[in-house]
């Protein structure tokens, strides 16, 4: 863009400026879901609904519901309303629901009572709302390669800039796929110094978006994680 | 000498009306504009911060080369740390050069790009004149605790060149030569091509030294040596 490599900016350039200069605007799905509300009734009315910055958050929930689908519900909404009424309850068992896309946290079906449908309350729990999709992981699905999904994802994306994301993501995923394959048993110490490096040296959200879901795993299910990994 | 009790011998006096920001919780004098590393370097002196990686001669500070994240000072506030090189001083923050934070950060950080470079430092031909040796020793690396992976497919050593070699089977993405052609020299000659972790440096379309008529000879002092870019 711009002549220059597909690579993340150290910082947003300053002072703000749009694409070649002019005046730019990203709108997101979010942005475009509320325009028909808008154009429909106007923005007096939309205006109207409330007086918080964001009046609705848009779920999406996945085939492990009764009723998947793209559904809006009020800030605030307890995130059991949002499983049992809107999406009809869980098809099979499920152990975990992966919310706020795919760096969002990891949220054990033991959480569910605990959170409502807002920022707040996801992070006062260690998650992240995101985009409040809901990615669920079935009793039956392990865990250990669904952390390997992610490491291999976030590899996938990595634009190669910065080191703990172009390095990190890929070392992390041949660690668990070795640990998941063979006999190789992780050293935690060293999976955590991943983690923090992925954390604080990446230069944007997606290497520094990996930890949170795998810390999340880590804590919730220890128990199914053990074997692969050694003190 | 310093009027100030709490400033060391090496730093300017504080005179009144100037910006200040903290090292380690002392305070020094802040020059407009100024990046941490040039602050703590000039209050601090060349080796003041466990680094010792030379730059190459940027006109700007704009963009960041992978390694200098290595480079990182730890400062109060933000979650993250910031890379020294390219972030200005903000006037009364806290920065930490030294606290065992960011000693770890480094040292991981470092310890992860020895994992995408041959380990061969006994046969290379740069051994005991290479910076990421030095880096990797100043940090504390005694072993990669990873286990071996994958290597990414780099070409091998291109003799092409009268005047360079180079041997990108020891490139570890630092970017800094891609940085010397545009921003010194002005030819983008070299530059990155792939992604994630295929991405690599490349000469033209993917040729070698010979081919796109490279100017980069005259580049000799800005030019790193980490034992794949080798300049005579």
């Amino acid at each position: 863009m711009k002549g220059n490599a597909p690579e993340v900016r150290v910082r947003r350039p300053t002072p703000q400026q749009g694409l070649f200069n002019k005046p730019t605007v990203v709108n997101n799905v979010e942005t475009l879901a509320n325009l028909p509300f808008i154009m429909q009734r106007g923005g007096k009315a939309f205006a109207a609904i409330g007086a918080q910055i964001f009046r609705h958050q848009i779920a999406f929930i996945d085939g492990h519901f009764h009723r998947p689908g793209i559904y809006e519900a009020d800030m605030g909404t307890p995130l059991a309303a949002v499983i049992h009424e809107l999406g009809g309850g869980f098809r099979k068992p499920v152990k975990a629901m992966h919310i706020g896309g795919p760096l969002g946290g990891l949220v054990p079906v033991s959480k569910i009572d605990a959170l409502t449908v807002d920022f707040d309350s996801f992070a006062r729990e260690g998650f992240l709302l995101g985009h409040a999709s809901i990615v669920c992981i079935p009793e039956d699905f392990p865990l250990i390669q669904y952390l390997e999904h992610l490491f291999e994802f976030t590899a996938h994306e990595s634009c190669g800039k910065c080191f703990p994301c172009r390095l990190g993501s890929t070392r992390g995923f041949e660690m668990l796929h070795k640990a998941r394959t063979g006999d190789y048993k992780v050293d935690r110490t060293l999976m955590d110094d991943l983690l923090e490096t992925l954390e604080i040296g990446s230069l944007c959200a997606l290497g520094g978006g990996l930890p949170l879901p795998v810390k999340n795993a880590l804590k919730y299910f220890e128990n199914e994680l053990s074997p692969y990994f050694q003190k | 000498m310093s009027t100030n009790p709490n400033i060391s011998d090496k730093a300017s006096p504080i005179l009144p009306g100037e910006i200040l920001a903290y090292i380690n919780d002392k305070p020094y004098a802040v020059l407009p504009g100024e990046t941490i590393l040039k602050f703590v370097r000039r209050h601090l002196g060349d080796q003041s911060n466990a680094h010792t990686l030379r730059r190459a001669q940027p006109r700007t500070l704009r963009f960041l080369p992978g390694m200098q994240r290595g480079r990182g000072i730890g400062a109060n506030g933000p979650a993250k740390t910031q890379a020294s090189c390219h972030t200005p001083v903000i006037p009364n923050s806290f920065v930490y050069t030294d606290s065992a934070r960011i000693k770890k950060l480094r040292k991981n950080i470092i310890e992860l790009v020895l994992t995408d470079h041959p380990l061969d430092c006994l046969t290379c031909e740069v051994n005991n004149n290479c910076e990421l040796q030095t880096v990797a020793a100043r940090v504390g690396i005694r072993d990669v605790r990873y286990p071996e992976g994958k290597k990414p497919l780099r070409p091998g050593k291109d003799l092409s060149h009268p005047y360079m070699t180079s041997d990108f089977s020891k490139c570890i993405n630092c970017f800094r030569c891609v940085r010397a052609c545009d921003e010194v020299q002005g030819q983008l000659v070299l530059s990155m091509a792939g992604r994630g972790f295929d991405s690599h440096i490349v000469k033209g379309f993917e040729q070698s030294f010979s081919s796109p008529k490279c100017q980069l000879r005259r580049l000799r002092p800005g030019l790193p040596d980490v034992g794949y870019f080798r300049t005579f």
